[in-house]
């Protein structure tokens, strides 16, 4: 099957039922999008499939063949997205592990949700584990985001 | 210990790769001074801990005898060093080396990084720096006293002459190596104290960093490993067939036995008796299947038809471990770990008693990154890939097991996700070395999420009696505590030695005349470890909840009531006693302060507070919970801290952020409960963990100080257990004696 991650076509020869996470790490090689618990629970493992975050380890990969899946390698070249800019700013990650997942998951949060509140990256994040405990430098990265995406849009001057 | 090494030219290329024509000096500490060994010199006599490499590039390398799990040492340590060399930051890469016997062990725990090595790195930074400062005032004829230096550049103020370190890095590797150089006046620290961003997290914000869990070696397989379910269990006989048909696997084989006993901090391998007392297994029985992918391989493990052979644990039961450790509360206890002045006479003259038991569970350490180690064992050398708290203990342990000596094993640290102790167990790199020694191809051992959980180094679990007596001031005069507990110790130091966990050294046992301390142990084929913060894990819940009973006993409050304690005792306390007393009394102050203390809060919400001291270091909380519907909310968690001298600000508020959920999360979920002989968690949804809707707003006080630096990883993990039961105590009147928090 032709699998499409970061803009780029793949032809794979998996069994239809293989989690899209193993052949995303496996196949492809792309080892940022992390393994931590097989089953939906923790998050480490969620991409983007057409702009919405998906847990690939429960996703099979048949399931997103004709859709474009994006890892964070795809997040941005260098490190530009400004949510990697803010994680770097903030200084989010400790161990490293579930920052990928993390990540992924607030990029599809502030594309819906330019603006959004604690309790809006509560709810997109509570799929989330982060075991170093970086929750607080998560939000406040979040927000420091959203604060520079709307600069660049010219919404601070309303 | 010295003992001579030889470092040749090659052998120097060898361990530091990538180190160029430039200054390249390896740093050892011997008899308490710092010594230092350029390329050009030889007949080493130590061992060299820390190299630096100063470039013609302007890169200044700083190798970090430590592995970075998230806690921020490799940054750290190298802005020691940075701060004497006077480098600039943004030049400075820090390096975790391969590990290697003459570098050192390496060792990652006690909270223990900077600690220990930041002496050496500041002496290693300021020898280096006498270098460059050399080969300038050679070049430009000057006495060496009057040239300076800039981040980066060294200066001749009387000429105006500078010299970047990148072109001086030549000439300076031909210069003599100085004996003892002066260091910064602290005062004058342009780095240290500082908030310097982390050189890992760049890497772990677009995936590019590289953990165990993504190593991959050209022809290896994955293995996956169906273990004995049940303790004790062995391996009856399995039947391939339905594995094998599987596409993409290779091969089902025995995980090869070994009764090895190690240790972690020793990393001497040694070989247990069965039937000895502590015997366990080290690793557990099981058979793997090898594929071609980590799918196949767990898939093939789905099919795979084992049966197993119940051992003496197959009735195993968190309800029996609680009812054992009962009975040895209530008999005489196996062995004294301290005792002073008359208990027996304390307690007989009492005025008050206060009495209370607490009881704690096992915990995993759910590391974020499930355990996995690569291993690659040929005719000639073995490679292991993995991230490793201990690598003595990795390779100690996997020479031992294989037959080969230790200088053909060769072990390649990476990113750890997430260590608190699990990390520092050699047994997932054992299980790979056996496999591809067995197979003959590179094996990658991958563990799933229920293997993790299900095959840890548990935190022992623990039922301790607390008593204390009290004259008729209210003054504790006497303390007992008698700890029943599955014995961690004896993992590190083997069967029969005195297993106490509880310590004299804690509060308010230290401000007691007459105490007595015990220990009974269970033994049972349970594997244990070290989880962040250790016994202080146990200890402090125990203590900070009893004090707190004390207190409440006495119809005193309880911040007040821990001052009066520290005080009462500062008096006939000696120097080094009296400044612990004021450090820790002082944290007390802080954090109350900070909270608020004694201030009125809405109606719902209450108060609670812990203090402890821990890894040389001193933390005081204060918390502030509701409770509604049997559950507890945690708003606000106010911590103080004081770790000595702090090298970087962000990343210790950081760990001690991270520590407080570290600890939360234990307190309001965690258990491991056993039941026929086997644990009834596997993963995340039933061994819950906090999550980012459970946060409190936790505010951080460091106190600032000139004291040597102490430890962080760990220090503020305990602490909020305590902190949150004390609290529903104000709130409710119910007093909690044990964790997971139940309302």
């Amino acid at each position: 099957m032709t699998l499409t991650v970061n803009d780029t076509a793949h032809e794979v020869t998996v069994a239809p039922d293989t989690p899209l996470l193993w052949v995303i790490r496996d196949t492809l090689r792309l080892t940022g999008t992390k393994f931590g618990c097989g089953i939906g629970q923790c998050g480490a493992c969620t991409v983007l499939v057409d702009g919405a975050p998906v847990r690939s380890c429960s996703t099979p990969v048949s399931r997103v063949a004709r859709k474009k899946i994006v890892t964070i390698e795809g997040l941005s070249t260098s490190r530009s997205h400004p949510l990697q800019r803010a994680w770097i700013a903030e200084q989010v990650p400790q161990c490293g592990y579930c920052q990928s997942g993390m990540l992924m998951s607030s990029a599809a949060l502030l594309a819906r949700t330019p603006s959004p509140s604690d309790a809006d990256i509560d709810r997109a994040l509570t799929g989330h584990i982060c075991r170093c405990g970086t929750y607080l430098r998560i939000r406040a990265a979040i927000h420091r985001a959203a604060g520079d995406t709307l600069r660049v849009m010219g919404r601070d001057a309303q | 210990m010295t003992r001579p090494v030889r470092i040749t030219r090659r052998d120097f290329l060898t361990l530091v790769p990538g180190a160029g024509a430039g200054l390249v000096i390896g740093y050892y500490m011997l008899d308490g001074h710092v010594l230092a060994q350029s390329v050009a010199a030889r007949g080493l006599q130590g061992v060299p801990e820390a190299f630096i490499s100063v470039e013609t590039d302007a890169t200044v390398r700083v190798w970090i005898p430590r592995s970075e799990v998230g806690q921020g040492t490799h940054s750290g340590l190298a802005m020691v060093a940075a701060e004497e060399l006077d480098a600039e930051w943004s030049n400075v890469v820090p390096v975790q080396p391969e590990f290697d016997r003459r570098l050192g062990r390496q060792n990652t725990g006690g909270s223990s990084g900077i600690m220990t090595c930041y002496e050496l790195l500041r002496r290693a930074g300021a020898t280096t720096r006498a270098m460059l400062v050399a080969a300038a005032a050679e070049q430009w004829g000057v006495d060496t006293a009057s040239c300076g230096t800039e981040p980066g550049v060294v200066v001749h103020a009387a000429s105006g002459r500078r010299a970047t370190y990148a072109s001086l890095a030549v000439s300076a590797s031909r210069q003599p190596v100085p004996a003892r150089v002066p260091l910064k006046d602290p005062s004058t620290f342009r780095l240290i104290g500082t908030p310097q961003p982390r050189k890992d997290i760049p890497p772990k914000s677009d995936g590019s960093a590289v953990f165990g869990m993504d190593v991959r070696v050209p022809g290896m397989l994955y293995a996956s490993i169906l273990r004995c379910p049940e303790f004790g269990g062995s391996l009856d006989r399995f039947d391939a067939r339905r594995a094998t048909a599987i596409p993409g696997v290779q091969a089902v084989v025995e995980l090869p036995r070994t009764e090895l006993l190690y240790t972690v901090g020793l990393a001497e391998p040694r070989e247990m008796k069965a039937g000895a007392p502590g015997h366990h297994h080290f690793l557990r029985p099981g058979v793997a299947v090898l594929a071609e992918t980590t799918w196949a391989a767990m898939q093939g493990r789905r099919a795979l038809d084992v049966s197993w052979t119940p051992g003496p644990h197959a009735s195993l039961s968190s309800d029996g471990l609680s009812q054992q450790f009962r009975s040895l509360l209530n008999a005489p206890a196996q062995s004294i770990v301290h005792a002073a002045g008359d208990v027996d006479a304390a307690f007989a003259s009492a005025a008050t008693k206060v009495e209370a038991e607490y009881e704690l569970p096992l915990l995993a350490h759910a590391t974020m990154e499930p355990q996995n180690a690569t291993a690659n064992v040929t005719d000639s050398r073995v490679d292991i890939w993995a991230p490793s708290q201990s690598p003595p203990a990795l390779v100690g342990c996997v020479s031992y097991v294989l037959g080969v000596p230790e200088q053909t094993v060769h072990a390649h640290l990476t990113f750890s996700g997430g260590g608190f102790g699990r990390r520092g167990q050699p047994d997932v790199a054992v299980e790979a070395a056996l496999l591809s020694k067995a197979v003959g191809v590179p094996i990658k051992v991958v563990w799933t999420r229920e293997d993790d959980i299900q095959h840890d180094y548990y935190r022992p679990s623990s039922r301790q009696r607390v008593a204390a007596a009290l004259d008729a001031s209210g003054r504790i005069v006497g303390f007992r505590q008698h700890e029943a507990h599955l014995p961690m110790n004896q993992f590190f130091q083997g069967p029969g030695v005195p297993t106490g966990e509880i310590s004299p050294r804690d509060f308010p046992a230290f401000t007691v005349p007459n105490i007595r301390l015990e220990s009974s142990t269970v033994d049972v084929d349970v594997r244990l470890g070290p989880w962040r913060s250790v016994a202080d894990s146990t200890n402090c819940f125990v203590l900070e909840s009893f004090v707190d009973e004390i207190a409440a006993a006495t119809g005193n409050d309880p911040v007040a009531y821990r001052l009066s304690v520290l005080d009462a005792a500062r008096s006939s306390a000696n120097g080094g006693q009296r400044t612990h007393i004021d450090r820790l009394a002082a944290v007390i102050r802080l954090a109350a302060d900070k909270a608020g203390w004694g201030t009125t809060l809405p109606k719902g919400r209450a108060r609670g507070f812990a203090a402890f001291s821990l890894y040389g270091s001193y933390a005081a909380e204060a918390v502030e919970v509701s409770v509604s519907s049997r559950r507890v909310r945690v708003h606000r968690v106010v911590c103080a801290v004081d770790a000595g001298t702090i090298v970087n600000p962000d990343s210790v508020t950081a760990q001690i952020q991270g520590g407080i959920v570290y600890g939360l999360s234990a307190a309001l979920y965690g258990e491991i409960t056993l039941e026929r002989g086997r644990p009834e968690q596997g993963n995340f949804h039933n061994y819950r963990m906090l999550r980012i809707g459970d946060m409190p707003e936790i505010d951080v006080h460091l106190m600032p100080s000139t004291e040597r630096p102490t430890g962080i990883g760990e220090t503020a993990v305990p602490h909020v257990m305590p902190a949150v039961t004390n609290a529903i105590f104000a709130l409710t009147g119910r007093r909690l004696r044990t964790l997971p928090i139940r309302l």
